[in-house]
C-alpha cells in the first residue's frame, strides 16, 4: 500500500503539479500582505479589480512578495530581520516549502525569481562580515539554497531585473544587527553608502551608482522598472527630518541620475519617506507614496512632477490598468492616478508595505 | 496648484458612482466625530481667521513693529490652535509651510528677505504676485524677523519694509480665510470629515477613519512638539542647541509649547467617548512643568540645569501619548497607521 501511495505522489508531483498555472489560484493579478483584526498575518491574492481571491496564512509578518513568472507559487518574505521565508502554492492557499536563511543572513523582506523561474535570488544581510549578499535558491530542488554572491553594499533591500537579464540592486546602506533593538536598530547613518548596484545575469557588478555625498543618508529602498528599462528607485531619509530632500530617483544604465522633487512645501509633505514606487500600469508615468506624508507624488518619466493624491497611511503601490492600483492600513485598496477611487474596503485589514504586481498579467 | 483641485473633482465623480459606502458607525465614533469637528476644528479655523484679519488691519493702519507685535502675538496665538490639524485645506497648495516655515534650517528667511529688500522685489504691490513668493518671506516667521530681529526691524513707514510687512500680513489673512472658507462650505471639509463616504467631497471611506485621521492629528502633533519644539533647542548633552527654539525671536518658545499642549488637550477631550483622567492630571503637569520655566525662548537650554528641565517637559509628553493611546484611541478603536508608523 505504502508503495502504491508513494508512486501516486510521484506522479502527482510529476503530471499534475507542474501543469498547474496562475490561472489555477483564479488569475491573480496581484498579491500582498495584511495584518487582520486578531493579528494575525496573511498573503492574500487579488484579482484585476482587487478583490480578495485567496488567503494563505504567514507565520508572521510579512513585507512583499516574489510571484513565479509562470506557476502559481509565490514567496512570502518576513520583514527585516526575519529569517524566514515561504512558498506559497497560491492555487491551494497552502506553503509548500519554508526557506530559513543560513546561519549569520537574515531576508530583508524583498527577492525575486530569476532565469525563468528556475532560481529565486534573495537580498540578505551577512552581518558578521557588514555586506550585503544574494543568496541562490533552486526551485528544481525544493529550494535548495546553492550559491550567495555579493551585492557590492550594505543593506540590500529591493531587486529587479531588466528585460536582459541583468540585476538592479537597491543597496540601502543601511547596517543592522539581529542581536541590537530588535533587528531594526539602524547602527551606521553617519557612514551610510546607499548605491544602485547592477549586476550582470552571471551575478558580476557591471554598473554603481552612489549618489552625491550631501545625500549619502537617503537609503535606496524600493526599485521599480520602466520603459526602455528605466529604473526609478524610492529613497528614505535618515537625515535631519526637516531637510527636505528628492526621494525619487530615475536612471538608465550609463547615464546621469535624475532625481527630481515636487515644489518645496509639497516635497516637505512627504516627510523624507518615500514607503513604495510604481510605474502607472501604462507606462506613462511613475509615483512614490508616502504614508507618514499620507499623499502619493506622481512624476513623467522625464522626472517633472504632474501630482499629488492625498490618502492616510497609504503605502503598497502596483501598475493597474493605465494607473495604479495602492493599498493602506485601514483595508482599503484604491485605483488611483489623478484622484483615486476605492476598489474594495476590508474594514480590519491593515495592508502591508507592498503590493506585487503579477508580471504575466501586466503588460 | 491645478492638480489639487482637478483630484477632488475627479475624486467626487468617482466616488458616487463606486463601491458601497461603509456601515453606519456606532454612537461613541458618530458623537466623537460630531464634537471633534464642531467644537474644536470650527472655532480653531474660525479663531485663525479673526486673528489674522486683526493683524492684517493693524498693520495697514500702521506697519512699524511696536504697533504689529502685539497683534503678531493674538495672530501666532490662533495659528498654534490650528497648527496641528495637518489636514485638507489647512495642508492644502502648501499652506502650513506658507504659514509656518519652520525649521528653517539652512536659513532661507533672512538670505531670501534680505534679497527681497535689496532688490526692492515688486512682488509685494499685488496680493496675487504675493501669493507666488517664495515661502521664505512669506507667514509668521518671515514676519518674526521683520518685527523682531534688528537685521530687519529698524524700518521706516512707507518703506519697503513696510510695504513686505503689509503684504506678509494680507497674505496671511488671505490664507486663513481661504481655509474657514473651505473648511465651512457645505461641501468643505467639514463635512468631508463628518460625513466621510456619503460627503460632496468624500476623502475618507468611513467614519472611523475620519476619527482615526483625527487622532492620528492629536498624536502627532505631541510627537512633533518633542521632537522639534523641544527637541530642537536641547540638542544632545553636550551640544545643547537653544539657538534652534522656535520663535525665539519674539519670546514665544515657552509659550507655543503650552498652546499646543492646550491645543492637543482640546482635540482630545472632545474624541474621548469617556472620562480621561490620567491623560488630564499629564496635561495639566507636563503644561504646569512648561509655565514653571519661566523661560520664553527657551535660552536655558544652554545650560545644564535649564536644559534638563525642558528635557522632563519632552519625557512627560511621552508618558502623555501612552495615557492617550489608552483613555481616546484604544475605546475608540483607533491608533497610529500601520505603515505610518512602522515603515520598512
Amino acid at each position: 500500500m505504502s508503495t502504491r501511495r508513494n508512486f501516486l505522489k510521484a506522479a502527482l508531483a510529476a503530471t499534475l503539479v507542474p501543469r498547474l498555472s496562475w490561472a489555477d489560484a483564479g488569475s491573480p493579478a496581484f498579491l500582498g500582505a495584511a495584518k487582520d483584526t486578531n493579528g494575525d498575518y496573511a498573503l492574500y491574492g487579488l484579482d484585476a479589480a482587487a478583490q480578495i481571491l485567496f488567503r494563505a496564512p504567514l507565520p508572521a509578518r510579512g513585507h512583499a512578495a516574489a510571484a513565479h513568472p509562470t506557476k502559481p507559487e509565490a514567496v512570502a518574505f518576513a520583514r527585516r530581520p526575519g529569517t524566514f521565508a515561504v512558498v506559497v502554492n497560491c492555487a491551494t492557499g497552502k506553503i509548500t516549502h519554508r526557506l530559513d536563511a543560513p546561519e549569520g543572513r537574515h531576508f530583508m523582506g524583498h527577492g525575486l525569481f530569476v532565469n525563468d523561474g528556475a532560481l529565486l535570488v534573495t537580498p540578505e544581510n551577512n552581518y558578521a562580515e557588514k555586506k550585503g549578499v544574494l543568496g541562490i535558491w533552486d526551485r528544481a530542488k525544493n529550494y535548495a539554497r546553492v550559491g550567495e554572491v555579493a551585492t557590492h553594499g550594505i543593506g540590500p533591500h529591493d531587486i529587479r531585473a531588466l528585460s536582459d537579464g541583468t540585476l538592479v540592486v537597491a543597496n540601502g546602506g543601511i547596517f543592522t544587527h539581529p542581536d541590537i533593538g530588535e533587528g531594526r536598530q539602524k547602527l551606521n547613518i553617519d557612514e551610510m553608502e546607499p548605491s544602485l548596484a547592477y549586476l550582470s545575469a552571471s551575478f558580476a557588478l557591471e554598473e554603481k551608482l552612489v549618489l552625491a555625498p550631501e545625500l549619502h543618508q537617503n537609503s535606496i529602498r524600493h526599485l521599480a522598472i520602466g520603459a526602455d528599462d528605466q529604473v526609478a528607485f524610492a529613497m528614505q531619509w535618515e537625515g535631519d527630518e526637516t531637510e527636505v530632500v528628492p526621494l525619487i530617483g530615475l536612471h538608465r544604465r550609463g547615464e546621469e541620475v535624475r532625481l527630481p522633487e515636487a515644489d518645496l512645501a509639497e516635497q516637505y509633505a512627504m516627510k523624507g519617506y518615500a514607503g513604495s514606487i510604481a510605474f502607472a500600469g501604462d507606462g506613462s508615468e511613475v509615483a512614490i507614496t508616502s504614508p507618514r506624508g499620507g499623499r502619493m507624488h506622481r512624476f513623467a518619466p522625464d522626472g517633472s512632477f504632474l501630482g499629488a493624491v492625498l490618502r492616510g497611511d497609504i503605502c503598497g503601490l502596483a501598475p493597474m490598468g493605465e494607473g495604479y492600483l495602492g493599498s493602506d492600513g485601514f483595508g482599503a485598496l484604491l485605483a488611483l492616478k489623478e484622484g483615486m477611487s476605492p476598489l474594495n474596503a476590508v474594514p480590519g485589514l491593515a495592508w502591508d508595505n507592498h503590493l506585487v504586481a503579477l508580471p504575466s498579467l501586466v503588460a | 496648484m491645478r492638480h489639487l483641485s482637478a483630484f477632488c473633482v475627479s475624486l467626487g465623480l468617482s466616488l458616487a458612482l463606486s463601491v458601497p459606502l461603509a456601515p453606519a458607525m456606532a454612537a461613541p465614533l458618530d458623537e466623537a466625530l460630531s464634537r471633534a469637528v464642531n467644537q474644536h476644528t470650527i472655532p480653531a479655523v474660525d479663531r485663525f481667521d479673526v486673528a489674522t484679519a486683526f493683524l492684517a488691519d493693524v498693520t495697514e493702519a500702521n506697519c512699524l513693529p511696536g504697533n504689529v507685535k502685539p497683534a503678531y502675538d493674538v495672530a501666532f496665538d490662533a495659528w498654534m490652535g490650528l497648527q496641528h490639524l495637518h489636514m485638507g485645506p489647512i495642508e492644502k497648495n502648501g499652506r502650513i509651510l506658507a504659514i509656518a516655515f519652520w525649521p528653517d534650517k539652512k536659513g532661507m528667511i533672512p538670505r531670501t528677505l534680505s534679497g527681497y529688500i535689496a532688490d526692492q522685489d515688486p512682488v509685494v504691490e499685488t496680493p496675487e504676485a504675493f501669493a507666488d513668493a517664495s515661502i521664505a518671506v512669506r507667514g509668521l516667521f518671515a514676519l518674526e524677523y521683520m518685527l523682531f530681529d534688528d537685521q530687519f526691524d529698524g524700518y521706516a513707514e512707507d518703506s519697503y519694509s513696510c510695504h513686505l510687512v503689509q503684504a506678509i500680513t494680507h497674505d496671511l489673512h488671505r490664507m486663513a480665510a481661504e481655509i474657514k472658507a473651505e473648511w465651512n462650505a457645505p461641501d468643505g471639509f467639514a463635512q468631508t470629515l463628518l460625513m466621510a463616504g456619503e460627503a460632496p467631497q468624500p476623502l475618507y471611506l468611513s467614519q472611523e477613519e475620519s476619527v482615526q485621521a483625527l487622532y492620528t492629528m492629536l498624536m502627532a502633533s505631541l510627537e512633533n512638539t518633542k521632537d522639534q519644539r523641544i527637541g530642537r533647542p536641547i540638542g544632545t548633552f553636550d551640544k545643547p542647541r537653544p539657538e534652534r527654539a522656535e520663535a525665539r525671536r519674539s519670546g514665544r518658545s515657552e509659550r507655543n509649547v503650552i498652546l499646543q499642549l492646550e491645543a492637543a488637550r482640546d482635540l482630545a477631550r472632545n474624541l474621548a467617548p469617556g472620562e480621561m483622567p490620567l491623560s488630564e492630571e499629564a496635561f495639566a503637569k507636563t503644561i504646569a512643568l512648561t509655565e514653571a520655566l519661566n523661560d520664553p525662548s527657551f535660552a536655558g537650554a544652554g545650560d545644564p540645569m535649564g536644559r534638563l528641565k525642558i528635557e522632563i517637559i519632552g519625557q512627560n509628553i511621552t508618558g502623555l501619548m501612552g495615557n492617550l493611546a489608552n483613555e481616546v484611541g484604544a475605546p475608540l478603536g483607533v491608533s497610529a497607521g500601520f505603515n505610518s508608523s512602522d515603515g520598512d
